[in-house]
């Protein structure tokens, strides 16, 4: 639990996490047959969702910078993880979630849903196009939450891999950002070079002529996974 | 355990997108859904945290086999604004006598920084008294909390019910396993 290339359970400042986080011990997995359990069942997933800048085609696009987001996603030994589906949600432009449990009194944008799945292809690689999400203030939750905690800009990224146990579930900073230095949840993680691994790099290669910036962030999911059809 | 250079884990935050859980994701028991009276199996619960509140838009995800031997279903969905669930599931028909039967939980939500992870039993289950997993939670009373409670309101015409209450911290907290060590 006390890996330092993980977050710790409990965020000083961040009180869910004191609520929310069990005391008692962790007890041994007697049988791991269930984490190396492959997932059969897929999501369907429609291509169109690679966008998150347009709800539709046809519709106006979302406010902000457009950019493109690739990179791959690898298993353990750094080899391509095929197949696996990433979800992604993120706040509009101004830093507001289209959800009803964020109570932010920023606008919402009515041609950004803010969330959107794709898929990897044959050799991990996974592609998709929104906007840059603003950064925001996080309500103060009470005594023992921090009063002056803006998260910086980020997207949430949720990751099934071939096993129920390489499940990931993570968040994609941006490079420069000046929030990323007091964010509590990127800087509880004690080992700067897994701190490191969640900021996106910015790629102008994978800029298009659209307009859209491009950032380039791989994925390593816990596990080791053989690729169908390679030789031994 | 390994250490490769593994994407850390971050908390969903409170804003997980209900759209992405489908309407039938809940539902374990589809293809078992019209058969035999008593196949299927409605599974209830709350997750409240140290003070006793509900945990809104936590996603839960529940896997198992149903028959030794067949692919793991899975299945996932989020807990309401009062923290409540709703899974239902085939009835395990396990000639497994290593095992008692047992469902796979992983919970995410705003304030895990990373995924907790439980297995729930079945109430009245004799082998519950010489399951493994049950006997490695050393505190009889935690271990007891691993198996369901029936829930006969619930109960009806073709299909059982029971209840699993998820306490993240407290008192009463649920046993949660070490998934992440176990490499």
């Amino acid at each position: 639990m006390n890996d330092p290339k993980q977050p710790p359970m409990i965020v000083p400042g961040y009180l869910k996490t004191e609520l929310r986080s069990p005391a008692g011990p962790l007890w041994p997995l007697v049988d791991r047959a269930a984490l190396d359990a492959e997932r059969a069942q897929q999501v369907e997933v429609d291509p169109a969702e690679y966008d998150l800048s347009v709800i539709s085609p046809g519709r106006p696009r979302a406010l902000g910078q457009l950019i493109v987001v690739s990179g791959v996603v690898l298993d353990e030994e750094g080899r391509p993880v095929r197949n696996a589906m990433i979800e992604m949600w993120q706040a509009n432009s101004a830093g507001k979630y289209l959800h009803h449990n964020d109570p932010s009194p920023v606008p919402v944008d009515p041609n950004f849903l803010g969330f959107g799945r794709v898929v990897t292809d044959a050799y991990g690689r996974y592609r998709f196009r929104t906007i840059k999400p603003g950064g925001y203030a996080v309500p103060d939750d009470g005594p023992g939450s921090a009063s002056d905690w803006w998260r910086p800009p980020h997207i949430h990224l949720s990751i099934f891999g071939p096993t129920f146990g390489s499940r990931l579930v993570t968040q994609m900073y941006f490079p420069g950002e000046p929030l990323n230095a007091s964010d509590l949840l990127l800087n509880s993680i004690r080992d700067r070079d897994a701190r490191l691994r969640l900021i996106s790099k910015f790629t102008p290669t994978l800029s298009t002529r659209d307009g859209a910036l491009g950032y380039e962030h791989d994925l390593v999911l816990s596990g080791r996974y053989q690729t169908p059809f390679e030789d031994e | 355990m390994t250490h490769g250079p593994t994407t850390p884990f971050h908390t969903t935050g409170p804003f997980y997108p209900e759209p992405f859980i489908d309407d039938a994701s809940f539902d374990l028991a589809r293809e078992a859904a019209a058969s035999t009276p008593g196949e299927c199996v409605e599974l209830r619960g709350r997750v409240v945290d140290a003070r006793g509140h509900a945990v809104v838009n936590a996603v839960l995800e529940l896997w198992m086999r149903s028959v030794p031997g067949e692919a793991y279903r899975w299945g996932r969905c989020w807990t309401s604004d009062t923290g409540e669930y709703f899974f239902r599931i085939p009835r395990p028909t396990s000639h497994d006598v290593s095992r008692a039967p047992h469902l796979h939980l992983r919970i995410l939500g705003s304030g895990l920084m990373r995924p907790l992870y439980t297995q729930i039993f079945f109430p009245g289950d004799s082998r519950n008294e010489v399951d493994p997993q049950l006997a490695a939670i050393l505190d009889p009373e935690a271990r007891a909390r691993l198996i369901a409670c029936r829930d006969d309101i619930h109960c009806h015409a073709g299909t059982d019910a029971m209840r699993f209450d998820i306490v993240l911290r407290g008192a009463q907290e649920t046993p949660f396993l070490n998934y992440s060590d176990a490499r």
